[in-house]
């Protein structure tokens, strides 16, 4: 069951400064029902992908390889009309800080109807005010407070209210980017636990796109790490969180201050991620990486299983 | 409480913060909102203490108020034997100099129409340090200091052709040019990536150990907190409900808000729990106490009383503080 699968998607963009080498043959494979992950630092591509799937990719972009599929169905063949047809009724998504984008003069209740209404214009208004009853359940919102305009909802129910427009069309994978930063922890714990009851009890195909490896941790079933817009590391979470295979997310996995366990210094990776205008030739961690060495910098490196479903992009892994 | 007073580097004693709001663009007259409520702790010299809390809860104002940015409404704050907001202009100075803060947001604390050297060397004009090729010496040593490596390489660049975490570098070589006694670094990382929030941290610690330094840690994340301090405090709705050394904090919590906050925080070990209890659409910054508990609302432990009287600061075990009435039987 693979609702949705990444292919080799290759994206460039376009700037005054030359051509940002964006994504570079990323892999990702989301199944029904499941809640995956994808983890990376800032300018590490994951938002590119997620706008790539629903086609909202800026106009600098450009596709230059890779497939996107969709019950099988190729989503970059796709026109404008067609991917409309699809965008939000199969696949939705919670923006990165949309819960500051709820219009300030407009009461909360209002904007979600207009989500339902928008995407169904015969619904009448009853069906409306019963569907906008069903979302507040689903997202743990007071439908007595539909009422209020945005600022007098605390953050947490802001974000709560951007989930329910999101799923007023009923979709069957949503993806979710930054879901909690700017959150306060107990907060941000309802907001995980929240969206995992919709993926438990609803069936949603969840990809959660993340800076913050914990949160991934939290809620994803498997994960992917992306690196300068390589995915370095793809597999069952708890896989690739005890086993990590690739020096970046060993590296990544030490630069965690954890409240648990002895207190050790942190070891960071060295340096800083590479300027994707120009990116090293092959693997593009090489240059932190302590195990460079042989065709890291010229040749881009294989993509292999190396336990089950468990795979990294790496010339240097030994097993 | 704390360690005897004359030795404490900072010290800040029933310190209170009252914000005026005002209600609407018409009506002046508005409402007083409480930052800080009789607020009490002291910093040891040579120490790294952490303020832990979430937004809103006042952390940023003790920082605030501790670098003379703000005035307390009442109580006091006493740096090196001193009330801050009474020095005398010729001492104000001399405490500018050994006072220092590195803000958050190195995107916005750095201003981007000066290179990094006319940054980093503007505290020693306003101090009048050395010649110009004094000045200059002492800039390319301390941004060799932070990691910006070779210093000539960054000199003569701005703010926009730096990475956040060099630019957080520049802050800090900044705050740390005049040899400061004591620093206050208000979440100086969370902006940045794991990995370069762990460099950092690192350089953090190194720095305080070559210069001696006493650090005042302001955060929302218990984990930072953990790894740098040797004290916490944990601060809520403008009140201290635990204070203690750090590894007592968080391995053995008191205070049932940090035992909620501690629970909260996502851990890469921590597997999944099974589904969590159903949603209640409870408003978590609503919950208003008058006078009791402010975390009475949420409390697993709560009982009657909580809502109407707080419970003061009790010494749990040896420099180990909670404000419960759980610790009172």
């Amino acid at each position: 069951m693979k609702p949705l699968v990444v292919e080799d998607l290759t994206v460039h963009y376009l700037t005054a400064r030359g051509t940002v080498r964006a994504l570079e043959k990323v892999f990702l494979e989301l199944r029904s029902g499941e809640a995956l992950g994808l983890v990376g630092e800032s300018g590490c591509g994951k938002t590119t992908v997620a706008m790539a799937v629903l086609g909202l990719l800026a106009p600098n972009a450009r596709i230059l390889g890779g497939k996107i599929l969709l019950d099988g169905r190729d989503l970059l063949s796709l026109g404008p009309e067609e991917m409309r047809s699809i965008r939000w009724k199969k696949i939705a998504m919670v923006f990165q800080a949309a819960m500051n984008a709820l219009n300030p003069v407009h009461r909360v209740g209002e904007q979600i109807l207009e989500a339902i209404r928008t995407h169904d214009g015969q619904m009448t208004d009853q069906k409306a005010a019963q569907r906008l009853e069903e979302l507040c359940a689903m997202v743990g919102l007071d439908p007595a407070r539909m009422k209020d305009y945005p600022h007098q909802f605390s953050g947490g129910m802001r974000q709560r209210a951007v989930i329910a427009m999101a799923l007023s069309c009923n979709p069957s994978i949503l993806i979710a980017d930054e879901p909690t930063t700017a959150l306060d922890v107990m907060v941000a714990d309802q907001i995980l636990g929240q969206l995992r009851r919709l993926q438990v009890e609803m069936g949603l195909s969840i990809l959660y796109i993340s800076h913050d490896i914990s949160v991934i941790a939290r809620s994803c079933d498997r994960m992917g790490v992306m690196y300068a817009g390589q995915l370095v590391e793809f597999g069952p979470t708890d896989e690739v969180l005890q086993r990590p295979l690739h020096p970046y997310t060993q590296g990544l996995m030490r630069s965690y201050p954890q409240i648990q366990g002895p207190r050790k210094r942190l070891e960071p990776i060295p340096g800083e991620p590479p300027n994707l205008l120009d990116p090293p030739q092959g693997c593009r961690f090489c240059p932190r990486c302590p195990e460079n060495g042989g065709a890291c910098p010229s040749e881009r490196p294989p993509w292999i299983e190396y336990h089950k479903d468990h795979f990294a992009l790496c010339h240097r892994i030994q097993v | 409480m704390n360690s005897p007073g004359s030795q404490s580097l900072v010290i800040f004693s029933e310190v209170t913060k009252l914000y005026r709001r005002r209600q609407s663009l018409l009506r002046r007259a508005g409402v007083d909102v409480k930052a800080l409520d009789r607020v009490s702790f002291q910093i040891q010299p040579g120490e790294i203490f952490s303020l832990v809390g979430e937004s809103g809860s006042g952390k940023t104002t003790c920082g605030r108020l501790l670098v003379r940015l703000e005035e307390p409404t009442s109580g006091q704050v006493i740096f090196d034997g001193k009330e801050v907001s009474s020095l005398k202009s010729g001492r104000i100075r001399e405490f500018r100099r050994r006072v220092q803060m590195i803000f958050q947001d190195p995107y916005q604390s750095l201003n981007p129409q000066l290179t990094v050297f006319q940054t980093v060397v503007e505290p020693l004009l306003v101090q009048r340090y050395g010649s110009h090729k004094h000045r200059e010496e002492r800039v390319e040593q301390m941004l060799e200091e932070v990691g910006l490596r070779p210093a000539q390489d960054f000199l003569f660049r701005y703010p926009h052709q730096l990475s956040g975490g060099q630019r957080q570098r520049v802050a800090i070589a900044r705050a740390m040019i005049l040899e400061p006694t004591f620093v206050v670094a208000d979440e100086p990382v969370s902006m940045l990536d794991a990995s370069i929030q762990a460099q950092l941290l690192n350089m953090l610690l190194d720095l305080k150990e070559r210069h001696n330094l006493t650090l005042l840690f302001i955060t929302h994340d218990l984990a930072t907190a953990r790894y740098l301090s040797d004290r916490i405090c944990v601060i809520f709705k403008g009140r201290v409900l635990e204070l203690g050394p750090a590894e007592s904090v968080i391995q053995n919590p008191r205070h049932p808000y940090t035992q909620a906050l501690l629970k909260a925080v996502p851990t890469v070990n921590r597997r999944k729990e099974a589904l969590p209890p159903p949603a209640c659409p409870v408003d978590l910054l609503a919950a208003p106490s008058k006078g009791g508990c402010p975390f009475y609302a949420r409390c697993p432990d709560c009982s009657g009383r909580c809502q109407e009287q707080e419970a003061p600061l009790q010494e749990v075990e040896q420099g180990h503080y909670s404000a419960c009435f759980l610790h009172y039987g």
